[in-house]
This record gives structure tokens, C-alpha cells and sequence, in this order.
């Protein structure tokens, strides 16, 4: 379980994230939704171990090398698709299976300078899903993706979470997104946890905050 | 026409000067190919000094957060450009008979142009090895970190990532030190069959006179210098 106590996080003079008290289950899938510099990021990195808190403690609850983390814009490897994908490939994991699922197979001989954004994003999901982390934190994983390759990817990761038991941690800007893939809803706004719930129950959110935020969603 | 007239005369003696390098080079001339070959050490000798202390100081500047990063930055940067003479003149200092290491007694040698080259060229090196592992390092290590690779691996990536920009550095510093005259003739004195370098050798023969045989050592210079590029640029090519 992911325990988050009295954390705090000054990021600038007029930004701080601050998360009181969060826990979230083994195995959940958790949408962080919220406007743009609402904490999303800053979290996720928080996660990650990439920044350290102000204030506060942060438990994952995975061990050292079980928590996998993609920043919003992750770096391609030179090389093939193939060798970015078995960079950090878990023993446990299907390479070959893993790039067919995504729609890499084709790819893999590729060189990463010669493919375009949405298939650098397919790779760097892939890869992220061949380390079969116990913690998967991904920031905006499926932005660049078309509609098509989106919905692909959405059952793919929710497989993938839904096989290895994989707790996750995701940002987007989509709806869809949020609500197809995730079981959870943590709503960020100004840093502070506005909303975090059930999926199904945030049709009907506690704060004003929320309603507001979430009917402008789903109207966009 | 004049103007023809004079490309017609700059076009004649463009050719004796290739013709003065094509007959040099074949003439088997000892102290040519002496020439040559104490250039080419000494500047091989420099350049992968100066590589192995800059490029992996520049990835270290480049890639950390830390307090005085910027005033180190600065300091390497004013040091680029270091004027080689000024270079020449604080290893003179340093290794003359009377000065802190003149007991090493290395003055009017190769080692000790390789070391005033050193001196020069490591700072260039280190500035633009910081400057192209800064501008990928951010990205590529929260990456790195993110998918829970080790601290070396990660350095590994970084400088196989780099690996481009720090060969054309390293080029950079060997065209560098090829081309240097101040430092060398200060501290190499230019001595016939030991100190004797392509540059030096120019300086010499333009202030006898000797123009032809000036711009035919240019021509062999620019040919060396091209003879190392082309299999870098290929090999630099594949990496990419």
C-alpha cells in the first residue's frame, strides 16, 4: 500500500503541494486529473523519488527497483525499438509479447531516430511495461497517441495492471482516459487533494471544486 | 583585364605550392617526416590527455546540481579562451630551471608541449562536454531513474548518448592543438629534429622567406588534418 503522510512540497513562491494524509491500495489504478499546474507532476515525482519532499513521509510499499516511473516527456534511447524495450526487461516479462501488444512488432528493427512521437510513446509505454514494476507511475503516458492507438494502449496497460497486480499512478488530460483505464479518481487542484474516490462514485464529487472541474470535462 | 590577369598569377603559384608539397612529401625529406611525426604525437598525445581529464569533468559540471556550478562555468568558459602564448608562458614559468618544476627538467621537449596543449585545450573540452551533457542530462537521467537503472548504467547511457558531440570535441581539441604555434615554440623552442612541429616550421620558413616551402608544409598540415577527420566523421556517422 502507498502510505503519504503530511507531505509538502514547495515548489515556487506561489505553488505547494500538499497531501495531508493518502493511502491507496495494492493493485489500484489510480487517474490524477486536475488543471494544468494543479500538482500532477510534481507528485508523480514525489513518487518517484526523482524530488524529495519538503516535509513529510512517503511509503510505497515496493521494494528497491519496484517502482517504475515515466516523466511526461521520457527520453528515447538511440538505438532500436527493440533495445529501448529490453533496457530494463524483468526476467518475468515477454518482450516479443509486450511489442506485439503495443503494435511495436513491426518496429522493433527501427531505429528510435526515424519514428515518429506517438511511437516514441508506444516504446517508452512499453518499456515502462517490460520492468513489470510493483508500482507504476506514468506522467501523461498516452498523450501523443491517435484515438485508435490510444484505446489499444488503454487495455493494454489495464491488462498489464490487471496480470501483475501492478498498482498505478497515472496524469491525464483525458476523460476517457481517466474513466477507461483507472478504478480510481484523485482530483488535484492548486496542490491539495480536491477529490479521490471511486471511479464510479466520482459521477457525483463532494467539492464544488469538483463538480465544476468534472462538468467542464466531460463537456469538452 | 587585370583581374584576370592577377587569378591567372595567384592560380600559377597556387599550384607550385602543391607541387612544392607533392615533391616534399615524395622527396622522403627526414626532417619533414621528423616534423610530421612529432606533430602528430604530440598532438594525439594532447588531445586524448585532455579528453580523458575534460569529458568526463564536463559530464560531472554538466549533469550535477551544485553551488558554484555557474562560477565553475565561467572560469572554463574565460578559460577557452586562454590565449595559447599566455598558456605557453605559465608552463614556462612553471618547468623553466629555476621555476617550481624545473628539477623535471622537461623544457624544449615534446612532453612539455604536450603539457602546455594540455593546458589549453582541457578547458575547451570540459566546457563543451558540460555544455552537451547539461542539455540532455535533465531529461535522460529522470528516464534512466525512472525505470530503476544503476548509477553507472546511467552514465554509461548519458555518455552513449553524447557520444557524437564528444567525438566532434575531441576533433575540436585535435584541430586545436594541430593548429597551435604560441605555446609550442615557447616551450619547444622549435628545435631542429626534436621540437619541430608543422606550425613552428611554417613560422620559420615564412621569416626566411621561404613562402613556397611555407605554404607547402600548410598544404601537408591541412592534409594530416583531413587524413584524421575523414575516418572520425565516418565513425561519428555510425554512432549517431
Amino acid at each position: 500500500m502507498i502510505r503519504i503522510r503530511n507531505l509538502k512540497k514547495k515548489c515556487s513562491d506561489t505553488f505547494t503541494l500538499e497531501i495531508p494524509s493518502l493511502e491507496i491500495e495494492d493493485g489500484a489504478r489510480v487517474a490524477l486529473i486536475g488543471p494544468n499546474g494543479a500538482g500532477k507532476s510534481t507528485l508523480l515525482r514525489l513518487l518517484a523519488g526523482i524530488t524529495k519532499p519538503d516535509e513529510g513521509s512517503i511509503d510505497l510499499g515496493a521494494p528497491k527497483g519496484g517502482v517504475g516511473y515515466q516523466p511526461q516527456t521520457p527520453y528515447v534511447f538511440k538505438g532500436t525499438v527493440e533495445q529501448n524495450v529490453r533496457l530494463a526487461l524483468s526476467p518475468a516479462a515477454d518482450a516479443d509479447a509486450l511489442m506485439a501488444s503495443c503494435g511495436l512488432t513491426a518496429l522493433r528493427g527501427k531505429k528510435t531516430g526515424r519514428i515518429s512521437g506517438g511511437e516514441k510513446q508506444r516504446t517508452c509505454l512499453c518499456r515502462m511495461l517490460a520492468g513489470r514494476y510493483r508500482v507504476l507511475l506514468l506522467d501523461e503516458p498516452l498523450s501523443a497517441a491517435d484515438i485508435e492507438t490510444g484505446e489499444a494502449l488503454e487495455r493494454v496497460l489495464k491488462a498489464h495492471c490487471e496480470e501483475t497486480g501492478a498498482t498505478l499512478l497515472f496524469s491525464t488530460h483525458l476523460p476517457k482516459q481517466a474513466f477507461g483505464v483507472a478504478d480510481k479518481i484523485l482530483l488535484l487542484h492548486r496542490g491539495r487533494i480536491a477529490e479521490y474516490g471511486d471511479a464510479a462514485a466520482m459521477t457525483q464529487p463532494e467539492s464544488a471544486f469538483g463538480r465544476l472541474f468534472l462538468s467542464q470535462w466531460r463537456l469538452d | 583585364m587585370p583581374l584576370q590577369i592577377s587569378l591567372q598569377r595567384l592560380s600559377d603559384s597556387d599550384m607550385e605550392y602543391v607541387k612544392e608539397a607533392v615533391s616534399l612529401i615524395l622527396s622522403g625529406d627526414k626532417e619533414l617526416w621528423q616534423i610530421i611525426g612529432t606533430t602528430l604525437t604530440m598532438s594525439v598525445f594532447s588531445t586524448s590527455i585532455s579528453a580523458l581529464l575534460g569529458i568526463p569533468l564536463g559530464v560531472l559540471i554538466g549533469k550535477n546540481r551544485f553551488p558554484g556550478k555557474s562560477l565553475i562555468l565561467r572560469l572554463t568558459n574565460t578559460l577557452m579562451a586562454l590565449p595559447p602564448v599566455v598558456a605557453g608562458l605559465i608552463v614556462f614559468m612553471l618547468f623553466r630551471g629555476v621555476g617550481p618544476f624545473g628539477s623535471l627538467h622537461l623544457m624544449f621537449s615534446v612532453p612539455i608541449m604536450v603539457i602546455a596543449q594540455v593546458l589549453l585545450i582541457t578547458p575547451v573540452v570540459t566546457g563543451l562536454s558540460a555544455a552537451a551533457a547539461g542539455e540532455r542530462s535533465a531529461l535522460l537521467l529522470e528516464t534512466a531513474k525512472g525505470l530503476g537503472l544503476s548509477g553507472p548504467k546511467q552514465m554509461t547511457l548519458l555518455i552513449k548518448e553524447c557520444a557524437p558531440q564528444f567525438m566532434s570535441i575531441a576533433l575540436m581539441g585535435f584541430g586545436r592543438s594541430i593548429a597551435e604555434v604560441g605555446a609550442v615554440s615557447l616551450v619547444g623552442g622549435n628545435i631542429q629534429f626534436k621540437t619541430r612541429v608543422m606550425t613552428t616550421a611554417i613560422l620559420l620558413e615564412s621569416n626566411k622567406g621561404n613562402f613556397n616551402k611555407a605554404f607547402a608544409l600548410g598544404i601537408i598540415l591541412m592534409l594530416i588534418s583531413l587524413l584524421v577527420n575523414i575516418p572520425a566523421y565516418s565513425v561519428q556517422e555510425k554512432i549517431k
